[in-house]
């Protein structure tokens, strides 16, 4: 096969150099997954409460992981099963940089110790917007704890295909749809119409996904986006609802303070 | 900046259950600090923008925090780690709005000891060769990027995008020679431009 010339070789070597991260995006990044995983901890002890019968609804980034998950399918070298954060045991390998190095949590949890924040100082973070978020297909797993999901998957049709991204072309027998996928469809719907000046959309798909999912895993982002649906309906009254409505059921939520700048001037 | 260690080197055998227990475990966060910066670097080879880069990271520890506990080991934690950023990455080029110009930043400038004639230079070659990454077919630029950026295996890569071996050294004959037409082409460019 033909070797690259010297001339490729050397733009390539200096393109490297220069696509690697300097140590304050390193730092960046890791102060966000300290957030974020800080935050999914949160969200899986909730997903846990919902599962036993509570009302509570797993939200925040770890919904925005378990949505990740549901985004990159498992490589075929980790194992079917489904955990949430036992301590991932993993030798060591050698570091490309040397960033400030971590103490090794002695906990269960996947640990940012020195970075995480104390639950209640939930830090405030870019909002994630779920509706984003490109499903792959979805591929047969391990069930699900049958109770994950307080809904019944079937009840409500579908937002749009058309909404989701195309996916790739699969030779796997089709599988059911999982509920996550089908609350973030909804919630995609939502997000699509409100974006596309449409609030009346918006609110049908929220309500659909209501009706479906009385208390599903994205029920906080649904709380959240009611309230920005209101706004963009012109109705301050029913947002400022809304925003009471959400503060009530999640006064610690990362995206208080998102929902808390909606309707600016109200 | 110090050069980036081969990621081929970066093998994280993972125990097996008896030896996991004497083995000291990774955190995500010890994850993070050993291969953020290759994830960094190949996101943005493998086409994300700027503008979505830290986003497209948190996306990929995100799922590393969440699976790290089912990697079995079979491969190398770094292929695991280039398997996840190839799908991120993919899902981050999906939703670039049209018109964005992938090209419009560089990330940050990498290391300030770096002088400014190299860091120019440096910042030029690779808006060059992202605008040739973006020439070839995704899934050459993803074998030419696991490849020949990030040093990877040729069986690793095959791991990695699901292909057999044959596809992959097919797809990286392409992709150089597309590479090396974009490098002659910009040479040919530069030296109209330089002359009077």
């Amino acid at each position: 096969m033909t070797d690259l010339s010297p001339n490729s070789r050397d733009l390539l070597a200096a393109a490297r150099a220069e696509l690697t991260p300097d140590p304050a995006a390193l730092e960046r990044g890791r102060r966000r997954l300290a957030a974020a995983t800080a935050t999914a901890a949160v969200g899986g002890a909730a997903a846990a409460r919902a599962a036993s019968g509570g009302k509570v609804a797993a939200l925040g980034l770890g919904v925005a992981a378990a949505v990740a998950i549901a985004v990159v399918a498992a490589p075929p070298w980790t194992r079917g099963r489904r955990t949430s954060a036992p301590a991932p045991a993993v030798a060591p390998a050698v570091p490309e940089a040397a960033p400030p190095a971590v103490a090794p949590s002695a906990g269960t949890a996947p640990a940012l110790a020195p970075t995480t924040p104390a639950v209640p100082a939930v830090p405030e973070l870019p909002a994630i917007d779920l509706a984003d978020i490109v499903l792959e297909s979805p591929r047969p797993r391990p069930p699900r704890p049958a109770s994950a999901s307080a809904s019944s998957p079937s009840a409500a049709p579908l937002p749009p295909a058309a909404d989701l991204p195309a996916d790739p072309p699969t030779t796997s027998p089709p599988v059911a749809v999982d509920p996550l996928t089908r609350e973030l469809a909804h919630l995609r719907a939502a997000r699509t119409a409100l974006r596309a000046g449409d609030p009346g959309a918006a609110e049908a798909a929220l309500t659909s996904y209501r009706a479906e999912f009385a208390a599903g895993q994205l029920a906080e982002e649904a709380g959240a986006l009611a309230v920005e649906v209101r706004c963009a309906a012109g109705d301050p009254a029913g947002a400022e609802r809304a925003r009471a409505t959400f503060l009530r059921r999640w006064p610690t939520s990362t995206a208080r303070a998102r929902v808390l700048g909606l309707c600016p001037g109200r | 900046m110090a050069a980036p260690t081969h990621p081929t080197m970066l093998t994280a055998t993972l125990p097996s259950a008896p030896a996991a227990a004497a083995a000291p475990a990774l955190t995500v966060a010890e994850v993070y600090d050993r291969h953020a910066a290759m994830v960094f670097r190949a996101l943005r080879a493998l086409g994300v923008p700027p503008a979505n880069l830290d986003d497209a990271v948190q996306d990929v520890f995100i799922v590393v925090h969440r699976r790290l506990g089912e990697f079995e080991g079979r491969a190398a934690l770094t292929t695991w780690l280039f398997a996840i950023a190839r799908r991120v990455a993919a899902d981050h080029r999906r939703r670039r709005p049209a018109g964005t110009q992938p090209l419009a930043a560089i990330a940050e400038v990498a290391d300030a000891g770096v002088s400014p004639e190299r860091a120019v230079a440096q910042a030029q070659a690779a808006r060059a060769v992202l605008a040739i990454l973006d020439t070839l077919d995704p899934e050459q630029r993803e074998v030419f990027v696991l490849m020949e950026l990030e040093q990877l295996a040729a069986p690793a890569v095959a791991e990695i995008v699901g292909a057999p071996l044959n596809t992959v050294y097919s797809r990286l004959r392409l992709a150089r020679q597309r590479f090396e037409q974009g490098v002659a082409r910009r040479a040919a460019a530069r030296a109209r431009e330089e002359s009077p």
